[in-house]
């Protein structure tokens, strides 16, 4: 069955319409996958599927549109981070959480048209700070808004936007090969 | 939201504008349309940003089983109980915590409360409480008649140091008890003989098992039910013969428990109920021979007056024990 957006699915949803959930469900998960993956690879799948169960117990009383189902799911995502460091004895920190980065190449040399997910997303965030690469995950693979993004860190919009602005300069320049690989 | 001075000076670097800058990031700006220096960032971006599933894993099955049965959950239920494996182990941990506690409340303060041996004013307020629903524990209050109404209280009370003691007292030294207002042993044989006649499984008294039983556990459950507030435990919870009873008479605990009365008192040689209606003149006459078959429990009720008229003859016949361990 198809919704006409995802608050459609979302109120759909509220009723027990499983397949609205299950809309939901394949719009938001590859996001929390991609950007587990990135935070704590080996576990990823894991966290995910506890992410979804925890979420599950809260989303009778959460309330919300779709936008905030979405924000809302990847705070849990990152409390399942959190947890997943802390219970290894690390110190939970959610903008510097990388189990293993994956193998990164230079941008000269990578085929855009040809990279996967991951390796797309591991090119943009290798070369940038720490706070910088959580902004652009979550503006990129969460696909959440600026204010979003600066609720689910803590900070202020401005902020936010600051980060963002640095991590675009930086790949900007990191970037511009000259050439469009298309 | 207006940007700071720093904030401004961050910009001013940029090649686009705010709203560019949160188009680009947000995907929605096309390689083609993107600025030259930026068209493989923008290619980038866009390959950087997963597509919806195509669905069919395993995780998908759980989360929607999960979803929808926290949806179809019944309002009140609570979150943590309602799906998944911590639900369960909370659920099971709940109701071994609610058995340990009952346990706890039961053997604690119940046998405690039918030995009338809380601080008074617990000993009050749970009196008070069990009273409502027709149970009787001492109260402070009305000493006289408190121990007379443990008859059959629960089953810890056939084993209770004040039953042993009212017992064998009554016969051995008749007169003992005089002083904490029994009564005179003669015309009652002992309001204190009362207290080791009952017990929830109906031996020496006159009642029935089954009543005994229900009693015994309407008891224990109105114990636990006064402790919830403090625990979060539900007592009909971990009583479920109790609230099998009650529902085979179409009724909750409470109102199965109200109709509940305390078994029969014992035959009147043994455990009678009779409260003393007058305290004995003068002093004894006779002093009981040989010495006391058993120890009086719980604290003085009472502060010898003045001073001391003697002094103890003779050296201390030991030493207190040391309690202190030897490292």
């Amino acid at each position: 069955m198809e919704y006409a957006d995802l608050d459609a699915a979302l109120q759909a949803a509220r009723g027990g319409d499983e397949w609205a959930i299950t809309y939901l469900f394949r719009a938001v998960h590859p996001g929390l996958l991609h950007y587990a993956r990135r935070h704590a690879p080996y576990v990823a799948d894991d966290l995910v599927a506890e992410t979804w169960l925890a979420a599950a117990k809260g989303f009778a009383t959460f309330e919300g549109d779709a936008d905030h189902f979405r924000a809302w799911l990847f705070v849990i995502a990152r409390r399942q981070i959190a947890n997943h460091y802390r219970t290894r004895g690390r110190r939970p920190d959610l903008v510097a959480l990388t189990d293993q980065a994956p193998p990164s190449a230079a941008a000269d040399e990578l085929a855009i048209e040809t990279l996967s997910i991951d390796t797309a997303i591991e090119a943009l965030v290798q070369e940038l700070s720490a706070d910088q690469a959580e902004v652009v995950l979550l503006r990129v693979v969460a696909d959440l808004s600026e204010d979003e993004v600066a609720q689910i860190m803590g900070r202020s919009p401005g902020s936010v936007r600051v980060l963002q602005h640095r991590a675009l300069r930086r790949l900007a320049k990191i970037w511009d090969r000259g050439v469009v690989t298309r | 939201m207006s940007l700071t001075d720093d904030e401004r000076d961050e910009m001013r670097g940029l090649l686009m504008d705010a709203g560019r800058a949160d188009a680009f990031l947000a995907g929605r700006v096309a390689p083609d349309d993107a600025p030259p220096g930026l068209r493989d960032l923008a290619t980038l971006i866009q390959a950087a940003k997963p597509p919806a599933s195509a669905g069919g894993g395993a995780v998908e099955g759980q989360a929607v089983a999960a979803f929808a049965a926290a949806v179809r959950a019944p309002v009140g239920v609570s979150a943590n109980v309602r799906e998944g494996k911590n639900g369960m182990i909370v659920k099971l941990l709940s109701v071994k915590v609610a058995v340990v506690a009952a346990t706890l409340a039961f053997g604690a303060t119940a046998a405690a409360a039918a030995t009338g041996s809380l601080p008074s004013p617990i000993q009050s307020a749970v009196s008070g409480g069990l009273s409502d629903i027709s149970i009787s524990v001492p109260n402070p209050n009305s000493h006289a008649s408190s121990h007379a109404t443990l008859a059959g209280g629960n089953a810890n009370s056939h084993a209770s140091p004040h039953a042993k003691l009212g017992a064998g007292n009554a016969k051995d030294h008749p007169s003992s008890h005089a002083g904490l207002g029994a009564g005179n042993a003669k015309d009652h044989p002992s309001s204190h003989a009362g207290l080791g006649a009952g017990n929830a499984n109906g031996q020496g008294n006159s009642g029935s098992s089954a009543t005994a039983d229900a009693y015994g556990q309407c008891t224990a459950w109105a114990a636990a039910t006064l402790h919830t507030s403090v625990s979060g435990i539900q007592a009909q919870d971990t009583f479920p013969k109790l609230r099998a009873l009650a529902q085979a008479q179409g009724e909750t605990i409470a109102q199965y428990c109200a109709t509940v009365t305390r078994p029969s008192p014992p035959p009147s040689t043994l455990g009678s109920t009779h409260v003393p209606t007058s305290t004995p003149a003068g002093p004894p006459t006779s002093i009981p021979a040989g010495p006391p078959t058993s120890v009086p429990a719980g604290p003085p009720t009472s502060t010898p007056a003045g001073p001391p008229t003697s002094i103890p003859a003779g050296r201390p016949s030991g030493v207190p024990a040391n309690t202190h361990a030897t490292r």
